[in-house]
C-alpha cells in the first residue's frame, strides 16, 4: 500500500487528534507526576483518632499550661492552654517546639556510665543504683561531700533533693541562678520582706521595665505577652538595646548597659523632690533618702545612665501621674544579676506605695512543703550555685566528692565558663539526671536520665513573675520512648537503700500530699485545672537601708565611666533554654541575619563601628577578662553607642546538630563576681575588646 | 496591570488575616506552630532562606534612623492569598489555583512539576521550593500531623491558612446542623493565629461584619504589602507608626514620582 501525501497528512491529523482525545497520555503523565513524588523514603503521615491532653511546660524557662494534640495517643503538636492562668491560650517558641524536642537526637536513651577511656557505656538501672549507693554510703554525715544543683525552681523534686541531702548530712542544695532567685533574696534577706514576690502586671496602668526583656525572658513571659496584648497598660522600656519588649513599647529609653539601678534611684530622687514620702515609713528611709539625694541628682544620674536629666525628670513625672505604676527590674537574660538593680527597682515600688496593691507587687506565701513541714534550710533562700563554685574555688568550702545535677546545664549556662569547667574537673564523680546530652552531661560520670516532662508526672508551684500563687500538675501525655526513670522516685528508692526514710514511698504520693495541704482537688488537677490563691502576706519591718544594703549601694559608686565598649546580653526563647539547646523546631523562627555560617551576629550601631574601625558583616573576636568568642558584626541602630549586644543561647559544644557549631557561648565572656552586701554572685562584663578576626 | 489580567474572584467568604505589627514581639511562636502543624521538616541550617522550606517568616523592620531615633518592628509574613494571585496565572499545570470558596490560593503538590514560575511571579517570596527530600531526625517523624501530606524534593509549597482546619470546622458545623458557610469567628483559626501570645494575628472572614477582621481591615492604620501591584492580598497589617505603613509599599524612586 502506497502512502501518498494526502494519506500521510491524514495519518498525522488522526494521530494528533487521537493523542489529544485518548486519556492514556494524560493518565500516564498524571501517574508519573504522582509516583515520582511517592517514594518510600518520604515519611507518611499518620491516621487515627485525635485528642488533646493538658500538661505544663517544664523546660527551664517560663512554665505555663499546654494543650498537647495527639493522634492515636502519640503527641504531635503543642498549643497554649486557655484555662491555665499563665498561658491563657498563648505559647512561646520553646513551648510550641516542645513536642518535637522530645525526639531530639541528643536524648539520652538509657542509663550510662563513663569508662576509663572517657566514653559512655550503657549500664543497667539496678547496677547504676547499686554503684551509686556504694559511693554514697561512706559519705554519710560528711557536710561537704555531697552537693546538688537543680534547674527546677517550681517542682516538688527540689523537696526530695533537699530532704535527701539533709539525710546525707549535706546542706549544699542549690538552684541554677535566675532573676526570681536573686529578686527574692534581695527582698527577704536585705529588705526584710516576707514571702515571695509576684507582679500584678494585669492591673497596672504603667509598666516601667528597667532592662529585662519582659515579653520574652522575664518571669511569666506568656502571661506578660497576653497582658500587653490587651493594650490596657502603657509600656516604657529602658535598656541598652531594642529587644522584643522595646520593639513594641510606647517608648524606648536608651541607657548604658547595667545602669538601670542608677536610673531607678535617680527617679527616686525626683520623686523626693516632688515631696513623695512612703507610708508607713520603712526602716532606714532617712539614710536611703540621704544616699539618693547625695548621689543621684539628675545631672549625676545622666552621667551614670546616659539618659538626659530632662528625660529622667519627665519619666519621674509620668510615674507620679500614673494611678497604678509598676517597676520591673532584672537582668536582660532572666538568668540572674547583682542585687543592686533589684533593690533599686523594689525600693522605687515601695516609695510609690505599690506593695500588695492592685497592679503592684504582691507578696505571696511560700510553697507548702510536705517532706519537711517544720521548715529547715530553704532551697530558695540558700546561696546560689555561682557562689558555691566561687567558695569552692577559693577553698572556703571543700569541693564535693559527688555532685548531683538535676534539670540544669551549669557547664554551659553559668558565667565564666572556664571557672565553671575547672570546678567540674575537681569533682571526682558527677551524677546527671538530664534528658539531653548537654555540656554538663558530657562532663558527668553517671547519666541517669529523667523522663521528658511530657512523659512523667511532675508539678509546678507559682513560677516567678506570677501575681498570685498557683499550682498545677505537669501530666504525662505519652509513654517514654527511652529507658528513663523519674529522678524523684529514684532518689526515694536510693534513700531507702541507704536506710533513710524521706517520708513518702513515691513522688506521686508526695504530690497528692501537697495537693491536700494546699486544699486543692486532685481530680481537678489531673484534669488539667489549676489551683490558685489570692492570699498575700502583709508586710511589717520593711527596710530600705541597713549595713548590707549600704555596702551594696556604695560599691556601685566606685565604678568608672565606660572607657571601652560595654557588653549587653540578649536572650530569647527561640534559642530554647540552657538545658534544651536550640530546639530543632525553633531554628526557623530566627531572623536570617542572626547567624551566618558558624558565626552569630553581635549588634553594634554605626558610630560604635566607626570607633572600632569594623564594618557590617565582618568576622570579629570579642575578648573580655574571662574569655573570648568569634562573631560577626551586624550594624543595628537599636543598640546604644559604645555597646556590643551579644546573643545568648548559641555556642553549644554538646547536644545535637541543631545546636552545635552555631555562634559562641556569651556566658564565657562573663566574669564571676560576688556583690558586697547582698552576697549574690553573678556574671559581669562591662568591658569588651573587639578585634578583627584573623 | 490591564483589566484583562484581573481575575479577582468574588467569593461569598474571603478568609483574611490582619496582623497588628505594633503587638508583634517577633517571638517566633507562630513560625514554630506553623512548622509543626504543616509537617515542615526541621533543618539544622535554616538560615539560608533560599534553600530552607518555610511557610511563615518574620522580618525585622527598621525606620533606618540613627541611634537614638531608631525604631524597630517585626512583620510576620504568611502567604498573602492574593485576590489576583500572580502565581496562579503562570502555573503551567494548574497546580496552584484560586477557585475555591474562601479565596485561599491552593497548592496541589502531586500536580506540581517544580518549574518554579510561581516563585518567580510571587512578589512576596511566599513560596518555597523543596531542593531536598524532607528529613526528620529518627523518631521525630512520630510527631507528623495527619493534616498535611509531606512534600518530596522538586515541589513548591506555601502557606494555606491551615486550610485543613477549615475543612474540619466545616465538618464540625455540619455535624452540629449549622451552616458551614457561616462559621463562628473562633471555629476556624490557623495555627499561627491560635498560638500568638499577644493576639497580634487576627483571622476571619473579611466579608463577615461579625468577624473582627472585617472591622480591622478598614482601620485607617491598616495597609497591605505592595498594594500598588494590584494583587489584592487577603493579609492586612496594622500599625500606628507612619514609617511602618510607608514601608508597606516599597517602590522604586521613579515609581513614587509616577504615582504621586
Amino acid at each position: 500500500m502506497a502512502l501518498d501525501r494526502r494519506g500521510f497528512l491524514m495519518f498525522l491529523a488522526g494521530g494528533a487528534a487521537g493523542s489529544v482525545l485518548t486519556p492514556t497520555a494524560w493518565k500516564l503523565t498524571d501517574d508519573i507526576s504522582i509516583w515520582t513524588q511517592n517514594w518510600p523514603w518520604i515519611p507518611r503521615i499518620p491516621t487515627g483518632a485525635l485528642d488533646e491532653k493538658p500538661s505544663v511546660l517544664k523546660l527551664g524557662s517560663a512554665e505555663y499550661g499546654l494543650k498537647i494534640k495527639r493522634v492515636n495517643k502519640q503527641p504531635i503538636t503543642a498549643s497554649g492552654n486557655p484555662n491555665h492562668p499563665l498561658s491563657l491560650g498563648g505559647i512561646d517558641a520553646l513551648g510550641a517546639a516542645s513536642v518535637q524536642l522530645m525526639y531530639s537526637p541528643s536524648r539520652i536513651q538509657q542509663p550510662m556510665i563513663k569508662n576509663d577511656q572517657g566514653q559512655f557505656k550503657p549500664i543497667a538501672w539496678s547496677k547504676a543504683l547499686e554503684l551509686l549507693a556504694g559511693l554514697l554510703k561512706p559519705l554519710q554525715g560528711q557536710t561537704d561531700a555531697l552537693a546538688c544543683v537543680s534547674g527546677d525552681s517550681t517542682g516538688s523534686s527540689r523537696e526530695v533533693f533537699s530532704k535527701f541531702l539533709r539525710a546525707m548530712g549535706s546542706p549544699h542544695v542549690y538552684l541554677q541562678p535566675a532573676d526570681g532567685l536573686a529578686q527574692n533574696r534581695v527582698w527577704n534577706d536585705l529588705m526584710q520582706g516576707q514571702g515571695r514576690l509576684g507582679f500584678d502586671l494585669e492591673n497596672s496602668d504603667l509598666l516601667l521595665v528597667l532592662e529585662p526583656d519582659l515579653l520574652d525572658t522575664w518571669g511569666a513571659t506568656v502571661k506578660n505577652q497576653k497582658v500587653f496584648g490587651r493594650g490596657k497598660t502603657e509600656l516604657i522600656y529602658a535598656g541598652a538595646l531594642q529587644n522584643s519588649t522595646a520593639a513594641v513599647a510606647r517608648s524606648w529609653l536608651p541607657i548604658h548597659p547595667g545602669s538601670s539601678g542608677h536610673l531607678a534611684l535617680a527617679l527616686a530622687y525626683c520623686l523626693f523632690k516632688q515631696g513623695l514620702e512612703p507610708r508607713p515609713v520603712p526602716k532606714g528611709f532617712r539614710e536611703y533618702r540621704e544616699f539618693v539625694r547625695t548621689h543621684y541628682t539628675p545631672d549625676q544620674a545622666a552621667r551614670k545612665t546616659g539618659l538626659s536629666a530632662q528625660a529622667i525628670q519627665n519619666l519621674a513625672q509620668k510615674l507620679q501621674q500614673a494611678s497604678r505604676p509598676l517597676i520591673i527590674s532584672g537582668s536582660t537574660t532572666g538568668e540572674g544579676a547583682p542585687g543592686f538593680p533589684f533593690f533599686a527597682g523594689l525600693s522605687l515600688n515601695l516609695l510609690l506605695k505599690r506593695i500588695n496593691t492592685s497592679g503592684g507587687i504582691t507578696c505571696l506565701p511560700g510553697p507548702e512543703t510536705v517532706l519537711d513541714p517544720a521548715g529547715g534550710p530553704s532551697i530558695e533562700n540558700s546561696q546560689d550555685f555561682c557562689g558555691y563554685i566561687q567558695d569552692c574555688a577559693t577553698g572556703k568550702i571543700k569541693s564535693p566528692e559527688i555532685l548531683f545535677v538535676h534539670e540544669a546545664n551549669p557547664a554551659y549556662a553559668l558565667p565564666d565558663t572556664r571557672k565553671t569547667t575547672d570546678f567540674f574537673d575537681t569533682v571526682p564523680f558527677t551524677v546527671n539526671f538530664s534528658q539531653f546530652m548537654d555540656e554538663t552531661a558530657a562532663r558527668s560520670d553517671l547519666l541517669l536520665p529523667n523522663p521528658y516532662f511530657l512523659e512523667r508526672l511532675d508539678d509546678s508551684f507559682t513560677p516567678f513573675g506570677s501575681a498570685m500563687n498557683n499550682y498545677s500538675l505537669s501530666l504525662p501525655v505519652t509513654q517514654s520512648g527511652v529507658d528513663a526513670k523519674p529522678t524523684s522516685d529514684l532518689l526515694i528508692a536510693l534513700a531507702s537503700t541507704l536506710d533513710h526514710d524521706l517520708g513518702v514511698r513515691s513522688y506521686a504520693e508526695l504530690l497528692r500530699k501537697k495537693c491536700r495541704r494546699l486544699g486543692a482537688d486532685w481530680g481537678r488537677l489531673t484534669s488539667g485545672e489549676t489551683w490558685t490563691s489570692g492570699k498575700t502576706l502583709s508586710q511589717s519591718g520593711l527596710t530600705l537601708w541597713n549595713q548590707p544594703i549600704a555596702s551594696m549601694c556604695r560599691a556601685q559608686m566606685t565604678g568608672t565611666p565606660q572607657a571601652t565598649p560595654g557588653l549587653v546580653l540578649e536572650a530569647n526563647r527561640k534559642t530554647g533554654s540552657s538545658r534544651t539547646g536550640l530546639p530543632p523546631f525553633g531554628l526557623k523562627a530566627h531572623l536570617e541575619e542572626e547567624l551566618s555560617g558558624a558565626l552569630a551576629a553581635v549588634r553594634i550601631n554605626r558610630q560604635t563601628a566607626e570607633q572600632m574601625n569594623v564594618r557590617n558583616g565582618q568576622a570579629v573576636t570579642l575578648t573580655t577578662q574571662a574569655g573570648s568568642i568569634q562573631a560577626r558584626i551586624l550594624l543595628d541602630e537599636g543598640v546604644v553607642t559604645n555597646t556590643v549586644a551579644v546573643p545568648t543561647g548559641f555556642g553549644h559544644t554538646a547536644l545535637d546538630m541543631f545546636s552545635q557549631n552555631k555562634g559562641g557561648n556569651a556566658n564565657s565572656l562573663l566574669s564571676l563576681s560576688c556583690e558586697p552586701g547582698s552576697g549574690l554572685c553573678s556574671g559581669t562584663a562591662f568591658e569588651v575588646q573587639v578585634s578583627i578576626a584573623s | 496591570m490591564s483589566e484583562s489580567m484581573r481575575i479577582h474572584h468574588h467569593f461569598e467568604i474571603r478568609w483574611g488575616m490582619v496582623i497588628d505589627i505594633d503587638k508583634c514581639t517577633g517571638c517566633g511562636a507562630c513560625v514554630v506552630a506553623c512548622q509543626a502543624e504543616n509537617n515542615i521538616p526541621p533543618n539544622p541550617d535554616p538560615f539560608d532562606r533560599m534553600r530552607d522550606p518555610h511557610w511563615l517568616i518574620v522580618y525585622k523592620l527598621s525606620n533606618h534612623k540613627k541611634f537614638p531615633e531608631h525604631d524597630t518592628a517585626y512583620l510576620p509574613r504568611p502567604c498573602m492569598q492574593c485576590g489576583n494571585p500572580s502565581c496562579a496565572s503562570v502555573c503551567p499545570v494548574i497546580a496552584t489555583t484560586k477557585d475555591e470558596e474562601g479565596g485561599i490560593v491552593s497548592q496541589i503538590y502531586p500536580r506540581c512539576i517544580g518549574c518554579r514560575y510561581c516563585m518567580a511571579a510571587c512578589p512576596y517570596h511566599s513560596r518555597v521550593f523543596n531542593w531536598f527530600d524532607p528529613v526528620w531526625p529518627e523518631g521525630m517523624d512520630k510527631t507528623l500531623t495527619p493534616f498535611v501530606s509531606t512534600r518530596p524534593r522538586g515541589v513548591v509549597e506555601k502557606c494555606t491558612f491551615c486550610h485543613h482546619r477549615w475543612q474540619i470546622a466545616k465538618e464540625e458545623a455540619r455535624k452540629r446542623g449549622e451552616n458551614p458557610m457561616h462559621l463562628d469567628e473562633q471555629a476556624y483559626i490557623p495555627a499561627c493565629a491560635e498560638v500568638c501570645p499577644t493576639g497580634a494575628i487576627h483571622f476571619g472572614d473579611l466579608h463577615n461584619p461579625e468577624h473582627i477582621v472585617h472591622k480591622l481591615a478598614r482601620s485607617p492604620y491598616a495597609f497591605r504589602i505592595l498594594e500598588n501591584l494590584g494583587t489584592e492580598p487577603q493579609v492586612y497589617y496594622l500599625s500606628r507608626r507612619d514609617w511602618v505603613r510607608k514601608q508597606g509599599d516599597n517602590h522604586f524612586r521613579q515609581e513614587e514620582k509616577k504615582n504621586s
